[in-house]
């Protein structure tokens, strides 16, 4: 091979083996961007599987209102947009702190909550509850 | 690629009497007059082993040098051609001087060997076919019926050329070059190689991802995704606040014969309405309250405190 050749010959090499490590290069950062993009996504989307579980199943929300129910049975229910009115009445102590825990404790999504003693030993609680 | 980037180049018939060249690139023909040519038949089939019995068959005939052979098999007989490389180099030297240039180089007799008519060279001498070999004999004994410039015009050369470095300008030998190109091709390969297995990593996280959202139910955009853990935060985060409010007003300190009359709690704020003792008690409930909550009112009327906290 003539030395014209083989000045051509290393140029091309050159030039096809750099195009190659730039394919490389850029094939690397993409799956390494991918990556951290799973990273991210895998950790809001296990967030957003928790706060839906707990705020937007509504399944659930009614189980939980069903438990509330068994607590104490609602005097009065009414529906209102986007809302549910639940009253308990004569409610004693026991009842009311029961009732207070599991509503503390639940993932009903309260609008409003009116607790007023009525007597030294009794109370009553209002608890609008969103659809 | 040589075809790619070389010049247009001349066939060219070297012989004694050839005036030297100045310019121009070349394939030579040498003469017979530049190497010794044998037809022998050998106990051997392959030309590679032909090959190795070449100096043998030239013993003793042969002038004092350093020589190289070729061998070519035809039918049943072995043609083979004995030159000086060191001879031929400083004839190479002697006829193209200046500009002028030999690309390769190339015997007559494997050129010419389809040669049936007598052929002039030169007005002394002619080039004849005798009985398969190739030879150069005086003019006068023969009446040439072509030209040497006749044979030479438009001939395909043979693969039989000689290499003879410093002609050919060669700047790495073919093993070398072939190792080379291999490097690189394996090297390519690899780079190639890699990056598709990068390709195919990316492509299995962006399948992992779909598999993910179809499962947890979740939109597919990242704009999407923002927006409901926005929504879902902020719900979060005001039913804390409410939950939290609560818990703090069931563990207010109540002293005996106090109690708590009223709570209510929504997203804007919360109200409590505590029966106490005496008016001291107000700093005491107030400050209770105030190191986790900002307390927009309160008021102290007959014994009973209502106080007023915003979100």
């Amino acid at each position: 091979m003539s030395q014209k050749n083989l000045i051509v010959f290393a140029v091309v090499s050159m030039l096809v083996l750099l195009l190659a490590n730039g394919y490389k290069k850029s094939s690397y950062e993409e799956y390494l961007q991918k990556k951290k993009q799973l990273v991210t996504f895998e950790k809001e989307a296990e967030e957003i599987s928790v706060l839906k579980k707990r705020f937007g199943d509504k399944k659930s929300a009614r189980r939980l209102i069903n438990t509330l129910k068994r607590v104490a049975s609602p005097t009065n229910e009414k529906s209102r947009p986007g809302s549910v009115v639940y009253d308990f009445d004569n409610l004693n102590n026991q009842k009311l702190n029961l009732l207070l825990r599991k509503i503390e404790n639940s993932g009903i999504k309260i609008k409003e909550l009116k607790i007023t003693r009525v007597q030294p030993q009794k109370a009553k609680v209002r608890l609008e509850v969103a659809k | 690629m040589k075809n790619l980037f070389q010049e247009n180049k001349d066939i060219l018939f070297l012989h004694q009497k050839m005036q030297p060249r100045k310019k121009g690139r070349y394939s030579v023909i040498l003469s017979p007059q530049f190497y010794w040519v044998k037809k022998v038949q050998l106990p051997v089939k392959s030309t590679a082993q032909a090959k190795k019995l070449a100096q043998s068959v030239f013993e003793g005939n042969l002038p004092d040098g350093d020589y190289s052979y070729e061998v070519n098999k035809v039918g049943g007989e072995f043609i083979i051609i004995a030159y000086d490389k060191e001879n031929l180099s400083q004839l190479i030297n002697d006829y193209f001087i200046d500009e002028a240039k030999v690309d390769a180089i190339y015997f007559s007799q494997y050129e010419f060997s389809d040669l049936d008519a007598c052929c002039a060279i030169d007005s002394d001498s002619s080039l004849v076919n005798m009985g398969g070999l190739l030879i150069q004999i005086p003019r006068n004994c023969t009446d040439p019926k072509i030209r040497i410039e006749d044979l030479t015009q438009n001939r395909k050369l043979s693969r039989h050329k000689i290499k003879l470095g410093t002609f050919e300008e060669e700047a790495i030998d073919k093993k070398t070059f072939i190792f080379t190109a291999s490097a690189v091709a394996l090297i390519f390969s690899a780079l190639v190689l890699e990056s598709i297995g990068y390709k195919k990593e990316a492509a299995k996280i962006e399948e992992q991802k779909s598999r993910m959202i179809q499962k947890l139910d979740l939109p597919a955009t990242s704009m999407q995704l923002k927006s409901i853990k926005n929504n879902l935060y902020k719900t979060y985060k005001k039913q804390k606040k409410l939950r939290d409010e609560l818990y703090l007003f069931s563990k207010i300190p109540l002293k005996q014969d106090e109690y708590i009359r009223n709570i209510e709690l929504n997203e804007k704020g919360a109200l409590i309405e505590i029966k106490v003792k005496d008016a001291r008690r107000e700093k005491e409930i107030r400050s209770s309250l105030s190191k986790k909550y900002k307390i927009v009112q309160s008021d102290l009327k007959d014994d009973i405190l209502t106080i007023k906290i915003s979100s």
